[in-house]
């Protein structure tokens, strides 16, 4: 973004700056062309008047030699000053017009009449030279000068000459307004056909002109000039200097604009490795906290695990020495004890039975054995489980399994069904119905134990397999745990979910075969 | 004691814990056996070398000579019945498989105790 704020900046700039040092030199040039335009008029002014100087001293001398009835050879040498073709007539006013009563040169006829352009310059002439328009003569450009009045007795004098308008055009490309282009006209206007000399064959001329009036005596003329095509009047560097500003703004802006780029992408580099590193050094803190985490919870184990066999162990003899009283008082007693005697007894005789559950709980979780495997069929291992454990009364059993065999350890399969089994029960204290299913597909077998209880809240769900954790009252919390360690051992994995419609279902599953063990 | 006919109903319960060892002691005499007591290792073979038993209940934990050292240090013993709060360690058990008829762990139903007793003394082909 910044980048491109500085990009737009820098055009902007640029083209700002063009535009004002390109208005600077075009105001100069405007400048020095109405100078030069100032200058050339005045010295197409310097020449006209020479011109006029002409037709001045022949006025004169025609107005000296009147009297005599002839102009003279004054006057005859100071025609022949003008350039060739030139021509010059004393006019007179003539019935129906004017005459021509003295002439020298091609163009007049002594005792004619003048006609148009020349006739209107000569009825309007003063005592100060005027022109004509451009006219044609025999199909060439021609242009007279006359000084007057015509009406003074003395006649008006005129001087015609052709003209070659663009002669001047090669002529004057070098010299010292070689650096404009231009013409002049015998009016205020630029029409073409009244050019009386240009530098260039394009007219009218069009661009940036000046327009200079070239007044000498009656003559109005004017004068139409540009810049020569191509040609600056400032001179090429200044006129060079826009350009080289919008060059000049560009390439600093092109170079901030890279330094922004450079810089920009540095920092999102810099930002993009600190954002990585920062996700490296959470994603191992996170490892770490895990690890310590594990750590703690596996030291807590172990500790606790080393009590509960000191535990375990410390309370088997003494529940052994219960045990044997309680044989004893029964036998002392009579079986059943008379009351309240029996009541009591019986109720320490259970109450024993569950500490010496707890005792090998404690025992069998502490101290893991290696499993044996050996061939084992489902359905007999599940037999044997129903068998060992019946159901308490308002419990329904269904079993679901196959004949497939396992490599297993019997002793230990047996056991983790035992505890699925009696999970079941106890939780269903009002009764329910439980499903027992086992069976082998794909070299994987799946036990699966599911009751009609109130399934277990995801909560506990989360912990049900952690040793020492349980929901029920009377639970020592090691069922479970024993169970995954057990399959754990068999290369397998438990897992619980909540059943449809309800209840809890654990599933186990364990290799088929040991050889097939990852 | 070479050539005396052993008694079918002498049987020696070795325990170091009183309460464990007058109980049993106490439910055998109350199934017809002559029951003598031993609190250690030592005492049980100093009886099991001087007298002849039908069956020996041994406890395997106990201070100064426990019960390996016991089985170990008797060549053809009478029928034993280990009872302990231990399992056995796995080179102990392929050791002395021989020497051991009965493994009850502690605790144990006393009925359980009588039928292993029992038929420990029976295998032996003790009269009773």
């Amino acid at each position: 973004l910044v980048t491109v704020v500085v990009l737009v900046a820098g055009v902007a700039a640029a083209i700002t700056g063009f535009a004002l040092t390109k208005r600077a030199v075009d105001d100069q040039n405007a400048a020095l062309l109405r100078e030069d335009g100032l200058q050339a008029a005045s010295v197409i002014e310097s020449l006209v008047a020479d011109i006029g100087g002409t037709v001045n001293t022949v006025s004169a001398l025609a107005a000296v030699n009147a009297p005599k009835g002839v102009i003279g050879p004054n006057t005859d040498a100071e025609i022949a000053k003008l350039a060739t073709g030139f021509s010059v007539a004393l006019v007179k006013p003539a019935p129906g017009g004017y005459r021509v009563a003295y002439a020298k040169g091609p163009d007049f006829v002594v005792g004619q009449s003048v006609t148009a352009p020349v006739l209107q310059a000569v009825a309007s002439s003063g005592p100060t030279m005027s022109g004509t328009r451009v006219f044609s003569v025999g199909g060439h450009p021609a242009l007279a000068l006359v000084e007057g009045p015509a009406t003074s007795g003395l006649g008006a004098v005129v001087v015609q000459f052709p003209l070659d308008p663009y002669a001047t055009v090669k002529t004057l490309a070098s010299g010292p307004f070689s650096n404009l282009v231009g013409a002049v006209y015998a009016e205020t206007g630029q029409h073409p056909s009244q050019v009386v000399f240009a530098t260039t064959y394009r007219v009218p001329v069009t661009g940036t002109t000046v327009t200079e009036p070239i007044s000498v005596q009656g003559v109005h003329w004017s004068m139409v000039v540009r810049a020569r095509p191509g040609v600056t009047l400032t001179g090429s560097f200044a006129s060079a200097w826009p350009y080289f500003v919008l060059i000049l703004v560009l390439l600093v802006t092109a170079l901030m604009v890279i330094t922004t780029e450079v810089l920009a992408r540095r920092h999102r580099f810099a930002a993009r490795q600190v954002a990585s590193r920062t996700a490296e050094l959470e994603a191992s803190l996170g490892e770490l906290r895990a690890a310590q985490e594990a750590l703690v919870r596996s030291e807590r184990l172990s500790a606790v695990g080393e009590m509960a066999s000191v535990v375990g162990h410390e309370l088997r003899n003494p529940l052994t020495a219960v045990t044997n009283s309680h044989f004893l008082l029964r036998q002392s007693l009579g079986d059943p004890a008379p009351d309240p005697v029996e009541k009591h007894l019986a109720m320490a005789e259970r109450e024993t039975a569950k500490a010496a559950t707890l005792a090998e709980d404690l025992t069998a979780f502490v101290r893991p054995r290696s499993p044996v495997f050996e061939p084992v069929r489902l359905d007999e291992v599940v037999h044997e489980v129903l068998e060992a454990t019946p159901p308490p009364s308002g419990v329904d059993v269904s079993v679901d399994t196959q004949s497939d065999v396992i490599e297993a350890d019997r002793v230990q399969i047996t056991e983790v069904l035992v505890n699925l089994v009696t999970n079941a029960y106890q939780a269903m204290p009002e009764g329910g119905s439980v499903t027992v299913a086992a069976r082998a597909t794909n070299g994987s077998a799946s036990l699966v134990v599911a009751d009609s209880g109130p399934g277990v809240a995801p909560d506990a769900a989360a912990r049900l397999f952690e040793p020492f954790f349980t929901t029920k009252a009377n639970g020592t919390g090691l069922g479970l745990a024993i169970v995954r360690r057990l399959v754990e051992s068999h290369g397998g994995d438990v897992s619980l979910d909540n059943g449809d419609p309800g209840g809890a279902r654990f599933t186990v599953r364990v290799p088929v075969s040991q050889g097939s063990r990852p | 004691m070479t050539g005396e006919t052993p008694r079918a109903d002498a049987v020696l319960v070795v325990d170091d814990d009183d309460d464990i060892r007058t109980s049993v002691a106490e439910i055998l005499r109350g199934q017809g056996y002559a029951v003598s007591e031993a609190e250690n290792g030592e005492r049980a073979l100093d009886l099991v070398q001087h007298r002849r038993f039908a069956a020996v209940v041994l406890d395997l934990r106990m201070p100064r000579c426990d019960g390996v050292a016991v089985l170990d240090a008797l060549d053809a013993p009478p029928p034993v019945v280990v009872m302990s709060s231990h399992r056995l360690a796995r080179a102990d058990a392929v050791r002395l498989q021989g020497k051991i008829a009965w493994y009850l762990e502690k605790p144990f139903p006393p009925r359980r105790l009588i039928d292993a007793v029992a038929g420990s003394v029976k295998a032996a082909g003790g009269e009773s």
